[in-house]
């Protein structure tokens, strides 16, 4: 769907917890590994709890220059909070992604976007037995409005390369990763093609 | 000149591995470190340098280094100083506040010769500034901070890639000439995630600071017959001397006008004779530009879409990126005064550092500065009305 682009701005955002930063580096992580370049830029509230996260990622066919976004390509919103805050900077034309179980948005000139609204805990929760792999899910529908911009193998290795302070993740972790990665692609593939 | 494939054979499965990572500026500098054989870090915590302390605290145990959390930003230098007499790769990382603390000491490993890094990782100043924003105000301060004639290197990276890969020039440069070596990062470049490649180990050269060839009898710690004189280590068997005051070449104490002289100006002599060697810069349309912008670190990026842009407007501008603050290559602006060049335009997120080098060698072509310091860079529609502005009077 961005192929024609050569270069798709992601906004990420939604409350400290979601794990919106973990999932723009998958995104970062998976777009390097293919040999595209990547930024990641991180932003948050001040609240010690509660309070928002966001992950600005820029994936380029070329060196990417400014680090920045002022205008996103795709927006995702998990909050209500965040859907109020941001949506003004996603562009005509643009996709809209939503947790559907969280929060029910009112979309000023819907038609105007691609809106996908994704029931993610749920999927999670129904995938893996846990409702946190929500952001991972929603990381498998972004990459279904991206391809074949960024693939799915990238996407899992990246997962399978994801390191933390401590080392890498646990393996049974990886892999509840990747079957909600999945479940969030096939997810997003079906309900693209639903809109035709 | 040795690789990391043949220095650190037992350790090359503890390295980060050759090939692509996603890492913040923070963390690849860091690994930099690793990488060019820093195994020792004392520090103090301060934002946005933080992730670099918290990271070495468990990175380096696992590669057998040190780690100390300091009182204070002054100890931290100098533990970091001892630390490399003692003939360990040291390094500590801060921002602005703390490189102000920082300064004496700065001059004291001048004056000493140890090679040593410092990451200061740029924020909106002055005082305590704006810890979580950025700011590039540390350029004139990284070589004119302390008092006295000394020179130390500073390298100036734009992305995570070049955190990664300036910190370990700045260790070998450090190493190479006994100097403190400076990598000024920023906020921006410390937080962002951006793709890192590592080369493969034996293609990472790594230079190690020059030894003693002499009989330790015959060992002078400040030999003045070398531009930078071999470096014993306490402990083996060599005199070591560390002496602050102005010294011999034996390491005393001496008011002597030659001795004096003598050693000021291999201090200072010992970089600016390699200037050429050391700085490193990027040009960007500047073949046929009337207009060169001077712009480095993360604005750079900014200040490059925006040429991108007013060069499809037909405005003849190009990007002059030094990549070390110093040595600044002052040859390179002079040449392109003298190739007829009409303006320089300094972007950078300060009211005037950079600015002021550029005019010392721009021959009298006009410099004009673009002040910008809100804790952000300018982002390329600012830089784009600013240039014009400049460019039609």
């Amino acid at each position: 769907m961005q192929q024609s682009l050569d270069q798709v701005r992601i906004r990420l955002m939604g409350l400290g917890g979601h794990g919106i930063v973990f999932a723009g580096r998958l995104l970062g992580m998976a777009a390097a590994m293919q040999g595209l370049d990547s930024i990641l830029t991180i932003t948050y509230s001040p609240e010690q709890r509660g309070g928002w996260s966001r992950a600005d990622v820029i994936i380029a066919k070329e060196m990417v220059d400014y680090p920045l976004i002022d205008e996103a390509d795709v927006f995702l919103a998990t909050t209500q909070q965040a859907f109020s805050l941001e949506f003004k900077s996603l562009r005509k034309g643009g996709i809209f992604v939503y947790e559907s179980t969280i929060y029910k948005p009112v979309i000023p000139n819907a038609n105007d976007y691609v809106v996908i609204p994704v029931p993610a805990t749920e999927i999670a929760e129904n995938v893996t037995g846990r409702r946190l792999m929500m952001n991972v899910v929603l990381v498998g529908v972004i990459t279904s409005a991206l391809e074949p911009l960024i693939k799915e193998e990238s996407i899992i290795n990246a997962i399978r390369g994801m390191t933390r302070r401590a080392g890498k993740l646990d393996t049974t972790v990886q892999e509840m990763n990747i079957k909600a990665f999945q479940a969030g692609l096939d997810y997003g593939r079906k309900y693209l093609k639903g809109m035709g | 000149m040795p690789t990391v494939a043949e220095l650190y054979k037992k350790d090359l499965d503890k390295l980060l591995k050759p090939g692509i990572h996603f890492l913040d500026g923070n963390t690849a500098t860091a690994e930099g470190a690793v990488t060019a054989g820093c195994r020792f870090y004392a520090g103090y915590p301060i934002t946005p340098s933080n992730e670099i302390a918290e990271y070495m605290s468990y990175r380096l145990p696992q590669v057998g280094g040190k780690f100390i959390q300091m009182e204070d930003e002054i100890a931290s230098i100098a533990a970091v100083l001892g630390a490399s007499a003692a003939g360990v790769k040291s390094m500590t990382a801060t921002s602005g506040p703390g490189f102000s603390l920082m300064q004496e000491n700065i001059g004291l490993g001048s004056m000493l010769e140890i090679p040593a890094v410092i990451v200061d990782v740029m924020r909106a100043g002055p005082s305590t500034g704006i810890p979580t924003l950025l700011g590039q105000g540390d350029i004139l301060q990284a070589k004119y901070g302390s008092h006295g004639d000394y020179e130390i290197v500073a390298y100036l990276p734009a992305n995570p890639q070049e955190a990664f890969d300036f910190t370990i020039k700045a260790f070998n440069t450090a190493e190479k000439y006994r100097v403190v070596a400076v990598v000024l990062s920023d906020q921006l470049v410390g937080h962002m995630y951006g793709k890192v490649r590592v080369p493969e180990f034996d293609e990472i050269e790594i230079v190690e600071r020059p030894k003693p060839t002499v009989p330790p009898d015959q060992y002078l710690p400040y030999d003045s017959k070398y531009l930078v004189p071999p470096m014993a280590i306490a402990g083996t068997g060599y005199r070591v001397n560390n002496e602050s005051l102005t010294h011999t070449d034996k390491g005393y104490p001496t008011t002597d006008k030659d001795a004096s002289f003598k050693l000021v100006m291999r201090l200072v002599r010992k970089i600016r004779e390699n200037e050429k060697e050391i700085a490193e810069w990027e040009e960007y349309l500047l073949d046929d530009a009337e207009y060169v912008i001077v712009s480095y670190g993360s604005t750079s990026g900014s200040v490059r879409r925006a040429i991108k842009v007013l060069r499809t407007q037909g405005y003849r501008v190009g990007l002059l990126r030094p990549k070390t603050a110093w040595p600044f290559p002052g040859w390179v602006v002079e040449n392109l005064a003298s190739r007829g060049v009409q303006k320089f335009i300094t972007v950078e997120v300060n009211m005037g550092k950079m600015y002021h080098v550029v005019r010392e060698f721009s021959r009298g072509v006009p410099v004009e500065h673009i002040p910008y310091a809100p804790g952000y860079i300018p982002d390329p529609d600012y830089v784009m009305s600013n240039v014009k502005k400049v460019i039609e009077g």
